[in-house]
């Protein structure tokens, strides 16, 4: 079930009516969480449910081992491993197989050795690398003693599954989302109507920005060497706003949903187009994923605090990882190891990557000169690497930046989008503005807004909008991860 | 809880009231599926002659030339699976129904391994004229049309363009005349680059002709056999295409529509007519490349009646 889709409008209130007036006790609440999720998640194929109820069910168990055996750390050590290898094998079985078998193949191939690869037929379930991944971050917490073990199947099944970040995240903490399923959960006017507000936020960034970007993107992506460079520029730059609508903007919707049950989940982009520095991209974009990364990879690999070569090998190791959850493809992977490539070029020069202000321009208006140009040069960064992570083959991408960057990159020749970049830059620019917020629809002690009258105004105007000008109905970039 | 409900509903309830007025008033808007449901409703025992299939027949078929006893219940990108949901909901109408005349043609001849060739609509646009034959023609289609495409006004844009066109810009919608041929494609609406417009060889030819459209396939032998259950006589055509712009025609899969519709004409005792390339029909009886103008789809009318009443002799 997307949430831009009639089915959710009817199923969110039905859920949240049923979750605060008829399934009071937190044992129902929850209870009503596990059966609403799996029918969301259900929706797009009931295959999919098994795959899922399988690993909440075997990390479960792993984590009553894991307490059960607290005293012997070596047995715990084993169920972890165990834990791990089962896990990331049905990962690895439905995402990767065909792309290794093809790969292994053509390697052998290249020594004489001629095989005709198995490869299965296999539907890629939805979600299924984020809640892995939420399973196995539950399973390492307990075996570090960060969390004790769930001892009820309702509340940890509903910890896997709730709906709202299911299928694409955030990837949430055991340490931050069970407690909030193992307590009762009050309604909260404020935390309601904030997400609700973070809601049609998302909602706008999705099927106005996002979805119109992605059909000028897809019109123009398979016939780019017809473009000049500036063209072919204009599409990269889109694309670059098509990703960060589509995927903060489903964060906002799924945090804003959560919302309206009591559950606060973690912030998932934090304005990553202002950053100063390629490092500060990465603390901004996808946060949970990244954090995720470095808790249970980049830190127990020596992190930062070791010789400045492990931390490059720790860098290109944890990006590489991070391009391969993406996708079975060299050009997930290549873009990895390019911004692997990135930061590890700074640490070898010795760039400071830190700031002084946690926001660009905190207490001012607008950027100064230094850090509109530190911005400038970090989105453009960014646009290279999403070339390469939306190119179907590394020659591809190769391509596309070859004829990006010749010539004709100074042509005055434009394409039909010049409309959406012109909306996604109004989109960035109310996003400035409210850059120190969780979300740009919080409104704060903001004098304007105080009046209901204006609140409501700015609410039919974004609908209006949406009702207006959604594009055609995308899938959301990151369902496919 | 109650202050947000409360504040909820007061966002809320405005929309649905605009959402409400807004599908009543769309749904009032003159378009050819309600037209044609009700002339059907009303008029179906005096029809004898029926058009059923896609726009090269909704343009193609002049009743009036034909005669005052039939009904063009042609639309774009009809296909045969619609085209049987329509005959069985509406063949209890026509009683007196001899003839049903279906279109067979270059670009139906397409393997459903090649699906990318297929007539070239989106997705969208295929589930907005579902929306339109399930909310004024009455058809099902169970779970392949989704909810967003169940009303009207949840297309919301789409709905306010074809507000926008009837009460401001007083542009005719429903695009048919009173025997149901499309009026929007005559002669004074061609452009001047209309040879360019729509390339059926350019944009529907195969690689492959061992598959046939197999899901269409079954539902044109579905709409035959429907039929012949009622003797009802079922004509196999393939209108004419401006000769003059078919290079890129594949003479491969040109043979084989001629041979397929050969076939199934005398495997379930039908008639096949092939005009396709028909060198009688000049320039100026074209809308574009595959779709007659009102002076071709009068030829192409007349000439096909001669055609079947030449048939109907010899077969006596």
């Amino acid at each position: 079930m997307y949430f831009n889709s009639i089915e959710f409008l009817l199923f969110l209130p039905i859920v949240f009516l049923l979750y605060w007036f008829v399934f009071k006790p937190l044992q129902w609440q929850n209870l009503l969480i596990v059966i609403a999720s799996y029918i969301f998640y259900g929706w797009w194929d009931y295959r999919f449910l098994v795959l899922i109820a399988f690993t909440s069910f075997f990390s479960y168990v792993i984590g009553l081992l894991l307490e059960q055996h607290k005293n012997n750390r070596r047995c715990q050590l084993c169920l972890s491993a165990t834990n791990i290898i089962v896990n990331l094998s049905v990962l690895g079985v439905f995402k990767y197989y065909n792309f290794f078998v093809d790969n292994m193949a053509a390697l052998l191939a290249t020594f004489g050795f001629h095989q005709d690869p198995v490869t299965l037929n296999i539907i890629l379930p939805v979600g299924i690398s984020f809640y892995t991944f939420q399973a196995l971050s539950y399973t390492i917490d307990v075996y570090r003693g960060n969390i004790r073990a769930s001892h009820n199947p309702v509340e940890f099944f509903a910890y896997i599954c709730f709906f709202p970040q299911l299928v694409a995240g955030p990837i949430e903490r055991a340490t931050n989302l069970l407690p909030q399923f193992q307590k009762p959960r009050f309604f909260e006017y404020a935390k309601a109507v904030d997400g609700s507000r973070q809601m049609l936020w998302g909602f706008f960034k999705k099927m106005v920005i996002a979805d119109n970007c992605a059909v000028i993107v897809n019109q123009y992506w398979d016939n780019y060497t017809q473009l000049t460079g500036a063209q072919l520029l204009t599409v990269a730059v889109l694309f670059t706003f098509q990703i960060y609508c589509d995927f903060s903007g489903y964060s906002d919707i799924a945090i804003g949903c959560a919302r309206l049950f009591g559950i606060n989940l973690k912030r998932n982009f934090d304005n990553p187009y202002f950053s100063r520095h390629i490092s500060e991209f990465w603390r901004r974009w996808h946060i949970s994923l990244m954090t995720w990364f470095r808790d249970y990879i980049y830190f127990p690999l020596g992190g930062s605090r070791c010789a400045r070569w492990k931390v490059i090998r720790n860098t290109i190791v944890v990006f590489s990882i991070s391009g391969l959850w993406h996708g079975a493809n060299w050009t997930y992977i290549t873009w990895g190891l390019y911004h692997a490539c990135l930061i590890a070029l700074f640490i070898i020069i010795g760039a400071n990557t830190k700031f002084k202000t946690k926001t660009v321009a905190e207490g001012h208006l607008l950027p100064s000169l230094k850090e509109l140009l530190q911005m400038s040069f970090t989105f453009f960064l960014a646009v290279i690497g999403w070339i390469i992570f939306r190119a179907n083959t590394i020659s591809q991408a190769i391509d596309y930046l070859a004829h990006m960057f010749s010539s004709s990159l100074f042509s005055l020749h434009w394409i039909d989008g010049k409309t959406w970049v012109l909306a996604s830059l109004g989109m960035l620019i109310i996003e400035w503005f409210q850059r120190d917020k969780q979300h740009a629809l919080q409104f704060g002690n903001n004098k304007l807004f105080s009046h209901a009258a204006a609140r409501y105004c700015c609410y039919y105007a974004i609908i209006l909008l949406i009702l207006l000008f959604s594009g055609s109905s995308q899938t959301f970039i990151y369902f496919q991860f | 809880m109650r202050r947000y409900l409360t504040n909820l509903l007061i966002l809320t309830i405005p929309i649905a009231v605009v959402f409400l007025v807004l599908q009543l008033t769309v749904h009032h808007i003159p378009n050819s599926y309600q037209y044609k449901s009700d002339y059907i409703r009303v008029h179906g025992k005096d029809i004898k002659t029926l058009a059923l299939g896609h726009s090269m027949l909704y343009d193609g078929f002049d009743p009036q030339a034909f005669d005052t006893a039939s009904f063009n219940m042609c639309n774009s990108s009809q296909m045969y699976d619609i085209s049987y949901k329509l005959i069985e909901r509406y063949l209890p109408y026509m009683p007196n129904l001899h003839q049903v005349i279906i279109p067979i043609c270059y670009f139906n001849v397409i393997s459903s391994r090649e699906p990318k060739h297929s007539p070239s609509v989106s997705t969208h646009e295929q589930k907005l004229r579902m929306m339109y034959y399930h909310e004024y023609m009455g058809l099902d289609f169970g779970n392949e049309l989704p909810l967003a495409y169940r009303m009207e006004v949840f297309q919301f844009k789409n709905a306010i363009e074809k507000l926008k066109s009837y009460y401001i810009k007083h542009i005719d919608i429903k695009g048919c005349d009173s025997l149901g041929r499309r009026n929007t494609h005559n002669l004074k609406h061609r452009k001047n680059n209309w040879y360019n417009v729509w390339n059926p060889f350019k944009e529907s030819t195969s690689s492959y002709h061992d598959l046939f459209f197999l899901d269409q396939e079954e539902s044109l032998i579905k709409i035959i056999k429907l039929l012949s259950s009622h003797h009802i006589k079922t004509i196999l055509v393939s209108p004419p295409y401006c000769v003059k712009y078919c290079s890129m025609i594949n003479r491969e899969q040109m043979e084989f529509l001629k041979s397929y519709a050969e076939q199934t004409a005398l495997r379930y005792g039908c008639i096949y007519l092939n005009m396709h390339l028909d060198s009688t029909f000049t320039e100026d009886d074209f809308y574009d490349i595959g779709h007659l103008n009102e002076f071709g789809a009068e030829k192409f009318t007349k000439k096909m009646k001669r055609h079947l009443e030449n048939k109907q002799q010899y077969n006596l």
